[in-house]
């Protein structure tokens, strides 16, 4: 008989079937991905950030391929808030799966404040996450030089402690892999009472195409994404969580189930499978199923186990 | 709309000229399925270079029993190179069929296929649909290329029954010029096409642009298939955006992917691509 296996997880108020969701942007509204998986095989559904208002999005061309990776700047095209309460939440929620709705402002904290305390006031969201990372939408208000709310440890404490006395929802705050150090970001996120840390987003990037002359990417600044980035998204949870309490989704390169497993080892109490949904549409319940499975073959009885169970050289 | 995610084993795959392949697999589920214009994401790559699959249109389609698709396509960058080293009985991992298929003429209307380079991909499909239906029309085929040497499909298109028109940039076969000015030669003498014709077309998009401008001119509607790079395929990424313009005259954005890949002549802003 083998032995019992236990996945799930809690991240903030959130009970997780399994420790696997999908990083924001890369499962749509989840209903693409349907024909393709059961949803339900899933610990969560991150849905795409939104806005309050519609927003259009970059100039195409909006992606392009790089080695082993990808550069975006779809610049949080959505349909607004209203639009998303309408018709998108409630077809996820059909499935009863966990709901992690992520938001971003296109002015100030106001923006935030104002979506969390709609969020907050709707049953089928379980939890918010806070894009506060983009690098494909510029602040200017910030008044602090930084142009990403997450490349500023006070800037990031301001913005999490205004969202959190606006909801009890559980706030995940989405860190950028783009500073200097992530480690004191997380810390300032932990203590302005965010619930988990979601990283890493993007790396900023760019590709230039050497025939015409032109940048790859209409904005022409990217986001990098897909395993070339997976060791800096690893390393970054490593580093993060021997300092903060709060659980971390780890994400960045996720493509088959080791890749998922590293993170957890890592540190993270679940992952978010970004670019690799592009890759397969099936990927995510895959590795829902493989987590599984390696753990029952190493006789590993929850996640924590697993998290905690790190061998170094000694 | 059904869509696969598949593991399927190549029938065949060989060179038809130049950097033309053409590709074969079976699949009663995705053949079942598919209506002419859509396309399938093709995994071309073992590893993870390159990364992304290639949105390729599906060339022909039989249903039923033998489930059998073929793929056109050019070779002309590292993920169709490791395509065209596919042999037979290798395994092939495609999703699909995916994005919206031509909206098909009604009874006796006849129609016009306008294709430019491989832009003959997916109005074969489309051909073979037609002349299947048996509804009396005339299905003219227009096929344009820079050189008779990159000419693609023309026996076949009359092999399957339509009447064909052939148009190279450099004059060494057919009419020389652009197929846009093949089409509008076509459409300026009466008798041509009964009533008003629908256009299809499919090509590069200034070649495109070009044939929305004469559609305009002779009042002729029709669509379009357009390509672009694509992340996903699947309307998740918001990556293969074009511009369009609604019926009130307004811009937005809408995906080549799910939106399309079919889109009517007039509906892109060709000014902005």
């Amino acid at each position: 008989m083998p032995p019992a296996v236990k996945t799930e997880v809690k991240i903030g108020r959130m009970i997780l079937r399994n420790p696997v969701t999908v990083a924001s942007g890369t499962f749509g509204y989840a209903s693409e991905f349907a024909g393709f998986l059961d949803l339900r095989e899933l610990g969560a559904v991150t849905t795409k950030t939104i806005t309050l208002k519609p927003r259009r999005g970059n100039l195409p061309p909006r992606t392009c391929e790089t080695p082993a990776g990808m550069l975006n700047s779809v610049g949080l095209e959505n349909p607004g808030i209203d639009v998303f309460l309408r018709d998108k939440l409630p077809y996820i929620a059909g499935y009863k799966v966990p709901v992690i709705v992520s938001i971003a402002s296109e002015s100030d904290n106001r923006e935030f404040i104002e979506l969390a305390k709609r969020l907050d006031a709707c049953f089928d969201a379980a939890a918010i996450e806070l894009n506060i990372s983009c690098p494909n939408v510029r602040h200017k208000k910030l008044g602090t030089g930084a142009y990403l709310i997450a490349q500023d440890a006070r800037a990031t404490y301001r913005l999490v402690k205004a969202v959190r006395a606006a909801t009890k929802k559980t706030i995940i705050t989405k860190l950028s892999p783009n500073v200097t150090d992530i480690v004191s970001i997380a810390a300032a996120a932990e203590e302005a009472g965010s619930d988990a840390l979601s990283m890493i987003n993007t790396i900023a990037g760019m590709s230039i195409d050497v025939g015409s002359r032109r940048p790859r990417i209409g904005a022409v600044l990217g986001g990098l994404s897909g395993p070339a980035i997976r060791p800096v998204a690893v390393r970054m949870v490593w580093e993060t969580s021997k300092r903060v309490r709060i659980p971390i989704i780890g994400m960045g390169g996720i493509s088959d189930t080791s890749g998922a497993l590293e993170f957890i080892m890592a540190g993270a109490s679940a992952v978010g499978v970004g670019t690799g949904n592009f890759l397969q549409p099936s990927l995510s319940a895959g590795i829902a199923r493989g987590i599984k499975e390696y753990m029952r073959e190493h006789s590993i009885g929850n996640i924590k186990m697993l998290r905690e169970g790190l061998k170094y050289a000694c | 709309m059904k869509a696969f995610e598949k593991r399927v084993k190549i029938l065949s795959n060989h060179s038809l000229k130049k950097n033309y392949f053409l590709l074969s697999f079976k699949d009663r589920d995705i053949a079942g399925a598919a209506v002419p214009g859509q396309f399938l994401m093709v995994k071309t790559a073992r590893g993870l270079y390159p990364l992304l699959r290639r949105p390729l249109s599906i060339h022909s389609c039989s249903g039923g029993k033998d489930g059998r698709i073929g793929i056109l396509y050019e070779v002309k960058g590292p993920g169709s190179e490791l395509l065209s080293f596919c042999r037979p009985k290798d395994c092939l991992e495609v999703v699909g069929p995916l994005g919206n298929g031509f909206p098909l003429p009604g009874h006796g209307r006849d129609v016009v296929l306008v294709a430019g380079g491989m832009g003959a991909a997916p109005l074969f499909f489309l051909a073979e649909r037609l002349t299947a239906d048996n509804k009396k029309r005339r299905i003219h085929v227009l096929i344009g290329a820079c050189g008779k040497e990159h000419l693609c499909r023309v026996k076949e298109f009359s092999a399957a029954g339509c009447s064909v028109l052939v148009s190279t940039d450099d004059g060494s076969r057919g009419r020389q010029g652009y197929v846009s000015g093949l089409l509008e030669s076509f459409l300026d003498k009466p008798g041509n096409v009964s009533v008003t014709p629908l256009i299809y077309a499919c090509g590069p998009r200034p070649m495109l642009q070009a044939v929305a401008f004469v559609a305009a001119k002779y009042g002729v509607p029709g669509y379009c298939s357009l390509e672009a790079h694509m992340a996903c395929g699947i309307g998740a990424c918001m990556g293969c955006v074009i511009p369009v313009r609604d019926q009130g005259g307004r811009e937005e954005y809408k995906r080549v992917c799910n939106d399309g890949p079919v889109f009517g002549l007039q509906e892109p802003d060709w000014g902005k691509m």
